[in-house]
C-alpha cells in the first residue's frame, strides 16, 4: 500500500466566495490505483475542491501538482488534456443533443477540424457505452433517456478522455442499489487498470464498500484524511458534524391551535398526495434528499408554484388556490433556499429589503412616509443585530449570515405567524448558523409555527419537534420525540434498500 | 420519414401553400416561372442575412446590425470603385467592412459582456451614421461595368446573386448540420455552463455567429450594390428585421438551443412570396414593412402562448 | 499561482475609482461646455443657455419614461416610432379640424395604448422586451408612413404652437412641462409604493413576486407610462418644429437611452434616479450642439450616439467586475 505513487496533490488550496470561505488552506493527495472518498456535510467544500480539479473554478491560493510537477488547470479543456475526467452532481449534458454527440462533445472525431466524422463518432461512442455496460442507440436524444442512463452517459463521457483521475460528485444519488453496484464494478475495473478515483457521496455505507481512503471536510477545513480501516461510521459522522448533536429544549406546543394543514396536495411529477399539519409554537421539519419534492412542496404552500389537486388550510380557512399576495395576507413568510434568487434585492439597502413585504400593509394609500419606514425597519435591524457600517449600503455587501437575517426580518416586519424555512443556513458560517438557529427558536416562543426544510440532518434533529420524511415526492414517514434520530431519518430518506 | 426529419415544422409548409393559393387567385401572373425567378432574385439577399441570423438565434442571442452593415458595405464598395479601385479590391474592401463590423460586435459581446441586443443596436446606429456621413446621405453611382455585369448578371438562366447566396447558404447548412459548429451552438444555446464544463471554447463559439453574420452582411452589401448598380446608404434598413422574422417564422425558437437551416430557407421563401403577393395586390412598400412586423410578432406570440400554457400544466406555474 | 496580485493596491484605489466613475458624468458635459465656449464665445449667453435647456427638456421627458423602463431591466426601442405616429395623428387633427384639445388628447391616449400593448406582450406573453419594442418600432413606423402617404402637415395654429414654442414669462413651455414631469417622476420613484416596486422588480423579479407584488401589472404600467410620456415629448417637438412628416422622431430612442445611461443609471436595472436623466439629457444636447458647431454633419450623429451607448455599457460592465472583486475580499476579510 505504501509504495504507490502519488498521482495528484493539492497544496494549501484556498477558495473564497462572497460571504464564505469555501476552502481554507486544504492540502490533499490521491495515489494511483486508489479510490479516495471525499465526505462532509453540505457546504463543507467537497464540490468546490472537485470543481477546482476539473478546471471549472480557479483556486485563489495554492498549487496543484500532477506527478510532482506544478500544473495550471485554468479551464475544463486543460483538465481533460491532463487526464482528469469528472461526472458532475447535476447532469451537465445537453438534453437536445444525441447520446453520441454528448459523449464526445468538444472532442469528436473530425475532418479538417470542422466537419464531424459521423461514422467514427458512432463507433467511438459505442466503445465507451459498452465500457459502462449501456446498450442503447447512440443516435437517441439524451432527453429520451432515464436519469440513471444519463448518469452512465456522463460517466462514459468522462472515460472517453482516457483519464488517469476520475472524479464522481454524488453520482449515485439518483441510482438504485442495482445500478450503484454496476457503477462500482466499473470503478473497480478502472482502478485495477491503474486509475485513481475521487469519490464524493453522502451515502456513508457506500463509502465503506468502495473507498480505500477517506478525507473529511467541514466548513472548508480539512478535518481528517486516513485509510478506510481507521474509520467507523459513527466516527465518520462525528467528524463530519463536529460536536455531538444536542437536542434543544422542548417547547410547550399548544395542542389545539393548528395554524396550517395541507390536504392531499399533488403536483404531477413533483409531489404526490402530501398531507401535513403545523401547530402554533411548533417546529416541523421536512427531511429528504435533493429532488424528493421538499422544496416544491414549500413553494406550493406559499403559492409560488401551483398544484393540481388538494387544498391548503390556513387558520382553518380552506384554499384551493394560493398566491404570494394571499399568503402574505394570511401572515405567512417564506425564507427561500436561494436567498439571492428569491429572497433579497441585492442592490437595495437593508431598509428597503426589510420593508419589502410590508409596503402595502404599511402604506395602503400608495404614498411612502420615509420616517415611518425608517422607524419600522430600525426596530428589526436592532432586534436581529444586523451589523453593517451603513444602513443605506446595498445588502450585497453583507455577509451570508447577515443577509439571511435580513430575509427573516422582512417576514417578521410583515407580521408573519407561519414561517417556511428552506435551507436556512446554507452557505453560512458556523457562528451565524447558531445565531440563526436561536432566532428560529425564539420565533416559536411568540407563537409562530415553523416549517423547516433542511438537508443537514443535525439541524433538523436539534430544532424540530416533529419531522416529515419525504422520498420521491411522497411523505414516507413522520417522526416524533425520540424517533427523531439521524439513523432513523436517513433510513426513511434513502428507502429500505439502502440501509445505513 | 426522411422528409419529415428535414422539415420539422409542417406549419410553415401550410402557410406557404396558403399564400400560393391566395396569390394565384389574386393575379394570373403569380404562378408563373418569370414571377418565381423574380421571387428567387428578391429573396437572395434576405437568405444571406437570415442564414447568419439563424446561427445567432441558435445561441439565444440576436443581431440587429446586419441591415445597417449591408448599407455600409454597399457604400464602401461603391466608393472604392468610384475612387478607381479594381473590382477585386473593391469587393475585398466590402467584405472586410462586414467582417470588421462583425468582429467589433463579437468583441463587445464576448469580451466586454455588453448584451448582444444593445451592442448590435449600437452597431446599427454606428454603421448607419458612417454610411450616411460618407457622402452626406447621397448614393454612389457610376460603378465599374465589369462589376455590375458579372455579379449583377446571369450564369445561364440563373442570376449570379442567387448562386452566391445559395452557395453561402449551403456552406452554413453543412456547418450546422454536419460540422462541429452545430452541436457546439446547440450546447451553448441550451446551457452555457454545461457547454463550458464540456470543454467547448464558449467565447470563440459565442463570437463566431456574430462574425459570420457581419461577413455575410458584407457579402449581401456587395450583391445589393451590383443589383442596383449603386451604393445606397440606407438600402439595407429593415433586412435585419425581416431576417429575424424569417428565422422565427420558419420554426426556429427565438430562445435558441436548436435550429435548422432548412427551416430558415422556408421562412425566407414564405416571407418573400408574401411580399411578392402584396406587391401584386398593389400595396406599397410601407405596408409590407408593417405587415412583416405583424408576421414576426404573431410568429413569436403563438409559440410563446402555447409554451407557457404547457409549462403551467406540467410543472406548476413558477414564474 | 497567486491570482489576486495587486488586489491590496486595488482596495486602496477602491474609493478613488468609484468616485472617478461617478464624477465622469459631470466632467463630460463640463468638458463639452468648455469646448463649445472656445469654439464660439457667443455660446456663453443667457439666451443660448435657455435654448439648450429647452432642447434638453424634450429629450428629458423621453428619457424619464425610458428611465422607468430601464430600471425594470427592460428597454423600449419603440418610442421614436410612437412619437412619429402620435404626432402625425395629432398634427392631422389639428390641421384638418383645428381641434387642438382632441388632437392632443388622442395623441396621448394612443401613446399610452401602444405602450400598454408593448407591456402586455412583454410581461404576460414574455417575448423579450427588445424584440417586442423593436417589432413595434417597425410596425408603428410602417403604419405612420401608410397614414401620411408622403404628406407633410405644417403651419399649425398659434395656440398649438404655444405648447412647444411659447413661454410663460421668460420660461419656455417645454422647460415648464419638463420640470412638471421631473416633479411627478421624482415623487413617483421616491415616495410611492409603485415607484419602490419598480426598483424591487428591476433588482430581483423573483423576490419581488415572492414578496407579494403583481409584477406583471407593474411591468405593463411602466411601458404604458413610457409610451405616454413619449407622446407628450412628441407633441412638444411637433409644436416647436411646426411640421409633421412620417419620419418624425426616427432615432429618438437612441438619444433617450444614451441620456439615461450617460446620466449614470445602470443598464442592468434598479440602480439610478430620475435626476440622472437631467444631466444625461443636457450632455446629449450639448454634444449635438458641439457637433453642429464643429461642422460634423448630422448624418454622423447616430454613429457618435451609438458608440457612446455601447462604450458606456461596456464601461459599466468593467466597473461591475471590479466591484465584485473588491466585494469578495471585503466580505471575507
Amino acid at each position: 500500500m505504501h509504495n504507490k505513487r502519488t498521482v495528484i496533490e493539492m497544496r494549501n488550496i484556498t477558495k473564497v466566495f462572497p460571504g464564505v470561505r469555501a476552502l481554507d488552506n486544504v492540502s490533499f493527495y490521491v495515489k494511483e490505483m486508489q479510490i479516495h472518498a471525499l465526505v462532509g456535510e453540505n457546504g463543507a467544500g467537497k464540490s468546490t475542491l472537485a470543481k477546482i480539479l476539473a478546471g471549472i473554478q480557479n483556486q485563489d491560493h495554492g498549487d496543484i501538482l500532477l506527478d510532482g510537477k506544478i500544473i495550471d488547470i485554468h479551464n475544463s479543456r486543460s483538465a481533460q488534456k491532463l487526464g482528469i475526467g469528472m461526472v458532475f452532481q447535476e447532469i451537465s449534458l445537453i438534453p437536445t443533443l444525441s447520446v453520441a454527440q454528448n459523449l464526445l462533445l468538444a472532442h469528436e472525431p473530425d475532418l479538417f477540424n470542422i466537419i464531424v466524422n459521423k461514422n467514427r463518432l458512432l463507433s467511438e461512442a459505442n466503445i465507451y457505452l459498452s465500457k459502462v455496460g449501456l446498450k442503447i442507440d447512440p443516435n437517441r436524444k439524451l432527453q429520451d433517456l432515464g436519469i440513471a442512463e444519463q448518469q452512465l452517459v456522463a460517466l462514459a463521457r468522462a472515460l472517453s478522455f482516457q483519464p488517469r483521475i476520475l472524479i464522481l460528485d454524488e453520482t449515485t444519488s439518483s441510482l438504485t442499489s442495482k445500478e450503484t453496484n454496476h457503477l462500482f464494478s466499473i470503478l473497480k475495473t478502472f482502478k485495477s487498470n491503474g486509475g485513481s478515483v475521487i469519490y464524493i457521496s453522502h451515502r456513508l455505507n457506500e463509502i465503506f464498500e468502495i473507498a480505500d481512503h477517506i478525507t473529511v471536510l467541514k466548513d472548508g477545513l480539512l478535518i481528517d484524511s486516513d485509510s478506510v480501516e481507521k474509520f467507523t461510521i459513527d466516527l465518520l459522522v462525528q467528524k463530519m458534524v463536529g460536536q455531538k448533536i444536542k437536542k434543544s429544549v422542548r417547547r410547550n406546543i399548544s395542542i389545539n391551535n393548528e395554524v396550517l394543514r395541507i390536504n392531499n396536495l399533488s403536483l404531477r411529477g413533483l409531489f404526490n398526495d402530501v398531507n401535513m399539519f403545523l401547530k402554533e409554537g411548533e417546529i416541523v421539519g421536512i427531511a429528504g434528499l435533493v429532488g424528493s419534492g421538499r422544496t416544491e412542496i414549500a413553494e406550493a404552500i406559499f403559492g409560488i408554484r401551483s398544484f393540481d389537486t388538494g387544498n391548503i388550510e390556513v387558520y382553518g380557512k380552506s384554499q384551493r388556490k394560493v398566491n404570494p399576495i394571499l399568503s402574505i395576507k394570511n401572515r405567512m413568510g417564506f425564507i427561500p433556499e436561494n436567498r439571492h434568487l428569491h429572497g433579497l434585492c441585492l442592490g437595495l439597502s437593508i431598509q428597503k429589503n426589510i420593508i419589502m413585504a410590508s409596503l402595502k400593509r404599511l402604506f395602503p394609500k400608495g404614498f411612502i412616509f420615509p420616517k415611518q419606514e425608517k422607524e419600522t425597519t430600525q426596530r428589526f435591524i436592532e432586534k436581529f443585530s444586523i451589523s453593517s457600517q451603513s444602513k443605506s449600503r446595498p445588502v450585497r455587501f453583507l455577509s451570508g449570515g447577515n443577509q439571511q437575517k435580513v430575509v427573516m426580518a422582512k417576514w417578521l416586519c410583515s407580521e408573519s405567524k407561519i414561517f417556511i424555512f428552506d435551507e436556512p443556513t446554507r452557505g453560512i458560517d458556523v457562528k451565524s448558523k447558531s445565531e440563526i438557529h436561536q432566532l428560529i427558536n425564539q420565533l416559536t416562543i411568540s407563537g409562530a409555527g415553523i416549517l423547516l426544510i433542511s438537508s443537514e440532518l443535525p439541524e433538523i434533529i436539534s430544532l424540530c419537534d416533529r419531522v416529515y420524511v419525504m422520498k420521491e415526492g411522497k411523505i414516507v414517514a413522520e417522526c416524533c420525540g425520540n424517533d427523531i434520530q439521524e439513523r432513523n431519518i436517513l433510513n426513511y430518506m434513502l428507502g429500505a434498500n439502502n440501509e445505513v | 420519414m426522411r422528409f419529415k426529419k428535414i422539415i420539422r415544422t409542417p406549419g410553415i409548409l401550410f402557410i406557404i401553400i396558403l399564400i400560393l393559393i391566395i396569390g394565384s387567385f389574386i393575379s394570373p401572373h403569380f404562378l408563373t416561372l418569370s414571377n418565381f425567378s423574380k421571387i428567387l432574385y428578391q429573396s437572395a439577399i434576405l437568405l444571406l442575412i437570415a442564414s447568419g441570423m439563424t446561427l445567432v438565434i441558435t445561441l439565444g442571442e440576436i443581431d440587429l446590425s446586419p441591415g445597417a452593415v449591408l448599407s455600409l458595405s454597399s457604400m464602401i464598395t461603391a466608393l472604392a470603385m468610384e475612387k478607381g479601385s479594381s473590382v477585386f479590391l473593391s469587393i475585398i474592401v466590402g467584405l472586410a467592412t462586414g467582417l470588421i463590423c462583425g468582429v467589433i460586435n463579437a468583441l463587445f459581446i464576448v469580451k466586454a459582456k455588453v448584451p448582444a441586443f444593445i451592442t448590435t443596436f449600437g452597431m446599427m446606429s454606428m454603421a448607419k451614421g458612417v454610411s450616411l456621413g460618407l457622402k452626406d446621405g447621397a448614393t454612389v453611382r457610376g460603378l465599374n461595368e465589369n462589376f455590375t455585369n458579372t455579379i449583377g448578371g446571369n450564369i445561364g438562366p440563373i442570376p449570379v446573386v442567387v448562386l452566391i447566396s445559395i452557395f453561402c447558404f449551403i456552406i452554413l447548412f453543412v456547418l450546422l448540420a454536419h460540422g462541429k459548429l452545430g452541436p457546439y451552438l446547440f450546447a451553448i444555446g441550451t446551457d452555457k455552463e454545461a457547454a463550458e464544463y464540456s470543454g467547448i471554447n464558449v467565447q470563440l463559439y459565442n463570437a463566431l455567429p456574430f462574425v459570420i453574420t457581419g461577413l455575410l452582411a458584407g457579402v449581401a452589401g456587395i450583391l445589393f450594390t451590383a443589383r442596383l448598380n449603386l451604393g445606397h446608404p440606407t438600402g439595407g434598413i429593415g433586412y435585419e428585421f425581416e431576417a429575424i422574422a424569417a428565422v422565427v417564422v420558419g420554426g426556429n425558437p427565438l430562445e435558441g438551443g436548436r435550429s435548422n437551416m432548412v427551416d430558415t430557407l422556408l421562412g425566407v421563401f414564405a416571407l418573400s412570396i408574401l411580399k411578392n403577393s402584396l406587391t401584386m395586390l398593389g400595396y406599397p412598400i410601407w405596408w409590407q414593412m408593417a405587415i412583416s412586423g405583424l408576421v414576426l410578432i404573431f410568429a413569436l406570440l403563438v409559440p410563446n402562448i402555447l409554451k407557457y400554457k404547457l409549462i403551467r400544466i406540467r410543472l406548476g406555474d413558477k414564474q | 499561482m497567486v491570482k489576486d496580485k495587486g488586489l491590496v493596491h486595488l482596495r486602496k484605489q477602491n474609493v478613488k475609482i468609484i468616485g472617478l466613475f461617478k464624477a465622469g458624468r459631470f466632467i463630460f458635459p463640463l468638458l463639452l461646455l468648455i469646448i463649445l465656449a472656445i469654439l464660439q464665445p457667443s455660446f456663453l449667453t443667457m439666451s443660448n443657455f435657455v435654448n439648450i435647456l429647452r432642447q434638453s427638456s424634450i429629450l428629458f421627458i423621453l428619457a424619464a419614461g425610458q428611465t422607468l423602463v430601464i430600471l425594470t431591466e427592460g428597454i423600449d426601442l419603440s418610442i421614436g416610432s410612437i412619437i412619429g405616429f402620435t404626432a402625425c395623428m395629432a398634427g392631422s387633427l389639428v390641421i384638418n379640424d383645428g381641434n387642438n384639445v382632441i388632437g392632443i388628447f388622442l395623441a396621448i391616449i394612443l401613446g399610452m395604448l401602444i405602450g400598454l400593448i408593448n407591456g402586455y406582450i412583454i410581461s404576460h406573453i414574455r417575448v423579450p422586451a427588445f424584440v417586442t419594442t423593436y417589432g413595434m418600432q417597425i410596425l408603428i413606423r410602417g403604419l405612420t408612413i401608410a397614414f401620411m402617404k408622403g404628406d407633410v402637415f405644417w403651419g399649425f395654429n398659434d395656440s398649438f404652437r404655444f405648447i412647444g414654442a411659447g413661454s410663460i414669462g421668460a420660461i419656455p413651455m417645454p422647460i415648464i412641462i419638463g420640470v412638471l414631469v421631473l416633479i411627478i417622476f421624482y415623487f413617483l420613484l421616491n415616495y410611492s409604493t409603485f415607484g419602490q416596486s419598480i426598483y424591487y422588480l428591476g433588482n430581483n423579479r423573483n423576490a419581488t413576486k415572492v414578496s407579494g407584488f403583481k409584477i406583471r401589472k407593474i411591468e405593463t404600467i411602466v411601458y404604458a407610462i413610457s409610451g405616454l410620456v413619449a407622446s407628450i415629448g412628441g407633441l412638444l417637438y411637433l409644436s416647436r418644429l411646426n411640421s409633421a412628416e412620417a419620419s418624425l422622431g426616427t432615432g429618438f430612442e437612441m438619444d433617450a437611452i444614451a441620456a439615461v445611461v450617460l446620466g449614470g443609471t445602470s443598464f442592468f436595472g434598479a440602480e439610478g434616479k430620475i435626476e440622472n436623466a437631467i444631466i444625461g439629457s443636457i450632455t446629449i444636447t450639448l454634444l449635438k450642439n458641439a457637433m453642429n458647431l464643429l461642422g460634423i454633419s448630422s448624418y454622423w450623429q447616430p454613429f457618435i450616439i451609438g458608440l457612446l451607448i455601447v462604450v458606456i455599457i461596456a464601461n459599466e460592465r468593467a466597473f461591475e467586475k471590479l466591484r465584485n472583486l473588491i466585494l469578495v475580499r471585503e466580505r471575507v476579510n
